[in-house]
């Protein structure tokens, strides 16, 4: 037996205890053979975590709080006041859209050329797989290049993908991958809201459209992911139970954004009002879902290319017709950032001194 | 005046705010992970006023870092964890420079006699045995049983492989237990 052994052995106990599996004594039966030393490790474990009970000093919280928003510096930038805001386009003044599409264009066709079939294979990828990066980066470069109606209903594209990479993992048991879908899905939502809010305050019409459509969506989801509570084991409920409040999250923000000022005071012609989901929860026959992708990673009928004008009018002439933006060069999911290792042990994230 | 309270917000509506300069939505996000960020700390640093102190140098360096990091950041606790790292790696190196300048800090954060009589309970003990340990396996047992990350979590923040961060494990907590029957 090595030390490689019992570190497997040791972190496997840990990992079952954990999800409430095994209890200590189920382990230690397991094992006979190394029944000793796992139970002085298993012994320590609980003292360090006995011990662990550091809290904050009482009233350092609220002071500290106030203390640090005061130290904050301000960003010259910021959008403070506005309910919800835009960065993304706002963060490049000095390209026009017209200059950035060709780019993307370019970026486009030779990424596609290069790494095709690795884009291709990604689509089908699902967190915690090696391709999940590629497809994600995919979706990113796409929303990059949108205006904020197309963000809005590619954010609603994705969303669907999220709840179906939702399913997937529970289908395949793979609960340690949940709460990365999870998060993702929350982005989205994010992503979608804050696109609205953007959408409404250059053209509020076409906004109040999209968001009955956003609205109805993730009533949807909220319903798809409440059928699937029942049916997951426990450790995987906490998550599946956090992407719906996500959902409910997005469908106040997006009631709040509109209370006041729909035209017309209902959804436009065409388009149910957020509760019309269809009995058997398939889409409304009048919208296409997000799961009505195109062959080839395209969008959805209904849901224009990343450059589609906000009325859905045909896209520029500079733009390619694909939307599927192999991109390539985005961040790795889970712990984002630029995480080149220093010879000193620290990564190279902010904390560093200059 | 009042601070706003979104507490039930899910991270990115808050981080959202955050990224667009909104500092309540911010002092939010910092409510919700100061406990555990601090915990983090506070073993890494074992000293509580370093802890307080260290913990708002990671929520400044956040606020800072929030723009550059906005279309990535999807997991914010993960990414925390990784800026709480970085900065105990500076708060060494610093009292490292600082203690070849000064001997005198050094003196200073030796506890007297006294307090080294008052400090001998199980927890400072612990505490002072995870701090002398390496930091790499101070890293892993901080994370997993003062945190309670996964492994996983452990060996993203820390930037390496699951099964590097499970052979850290064993050898710390062997190295603890060696400590502790010493005791």
């Amino acid at each position: 037996m090595t030390g490689n052994d019992l570190s497997d052995i040791l972190a496997s106990c840990l990992d079952s205890m954990e999800r409430g599996e095994r209890s200590l004594e189920e382990c230690l039966a397991l094992y006979p053979e190394h029944r000793s030393e796992l139970q002085a490790l298993l012994k320590t474990i609980g003292m360090i975590r006995e011990q662990a009970d550091f809290t904050p000093r009482p009233g350092y919280r609220a002071a500290s709080r106030a203390r640090l928003i005061r130290r904050l510096p301000a960003r010259p930038s910021a959008a403070v006041g506005k309910t919800i805001g835009r960065t993304r386009q706002n963060a490049y003044p000095v390209f026009s859209r017209r200059l950035v599409f060709f780019w993307a264009s370019i970026l486009v066709l030779v990424v596609s050329l290069a790494t095709g079939g690795t884009v291709s294979a990604s689509s089908e990828a699902l967190p915690g797989d090696a391709l999940y990066p590629v497809k994600r980066s995919v979706e990113e470069a796409r929303l990059w290049i949108s205006d904020d109606a197309g963000e809005v209903l590619l954010s609603v594209e994705f969303m669907q993908v999220r709840v179906e990479e939702i399913q997937a993992l529970i289908d395949s048991q793979r609960d340690e991958d949940l709460p990365l879908a999870v998060d993702l899905l929350t982005k989205n939502i994010a992503d979608s809201t804050e696109a609205l809010a953007a959408l409404a305050e250059d053209d509020p019409e076409r906004a109040a459209q999209l968001s009955f459509l956003l609205e109805e969506r993730l009533s949807r989801h909220t319903q798809a992911l409440t059928s699937q509570l029942g049916m997951v084991p426990g450790q995987a409920r906490p998550a599946i139970e956090n992407a719906i409040s996500a959902s409910n999250h997005g469908r106040e923000i997006v009631q709040r954004l509109f209370e006041n000022n729909i035209p017309g005071g209902g959804p436009p012609d065409g388009l149910p009002g957020p509760q019309a989901t269809q009995p058997g929860g398939g889409p409304p026959d009048d919208i296409p879902g997000p799961e009505s992708t195109q062959p080839g990673g395209g969008p959805p009928d209904e849901i224009p290319g990343p450059a589609s004008t906000p009325h859905g009018g045909s896209p520029p002439d500079e733009l390619p017709g694909s939307a599927s933006t192999p991109h390539g060069g985005g961040p790795p999911d889970g712990v984002p950032g630029p995480g080149s290792k220093q010879p000193n042990g620290r990564d190279d994230l902010p904390g560093g001194r200059p | 005046m009042t601070p706003s309270r979104n507490t039930d917000l899910p991270d990115p509506f808050l981080l959202a705010r955050a990224i667009q300069g909104d500092a309540e939505a911010f002092g939010d996000l910092y409510e919700r992970y100061l406990d555990e960020i601090q915990r983090y700390v506070f073993y890494r640093v074992a000293n509580r006023f370093d802890a307080e102190d260290l913990t708002e140098t990671v929520f400044l360096k956040a606020w800072e870092a929030l723009p550059s990091f906005e279309s990535s950041i999807v997991n914010l606790r993960a990414w925390l964890y990784r800026i709480a790292h970085n900065v105990v790696v500076d708060h060494y190196r610093s009292a490292r420079e600082t203690t070849e300048l000064s001997p005198k800090y050094l003196h200073d954060r030796h506890p007297s006699p006294e307090h080294q009589i008052q400090d001998r309970d199980l927890r400072q003990q612990l505490t002072d045995m995870i701090k002398s340990l390496d930091p790499n396996l101070q890293q892993v047992i901080v994370c997993r049983f003062v945190s309670g990350l996964s492994h996983a979590e452990t060996g993203q923040i820390m930037g390496i492989k699951e099964g590097h961060v499970r052979v850290l494990q064993l050898r710390a907590l062997q190295k603890l237990r060696q400590m502790l029957e010493k005791e």
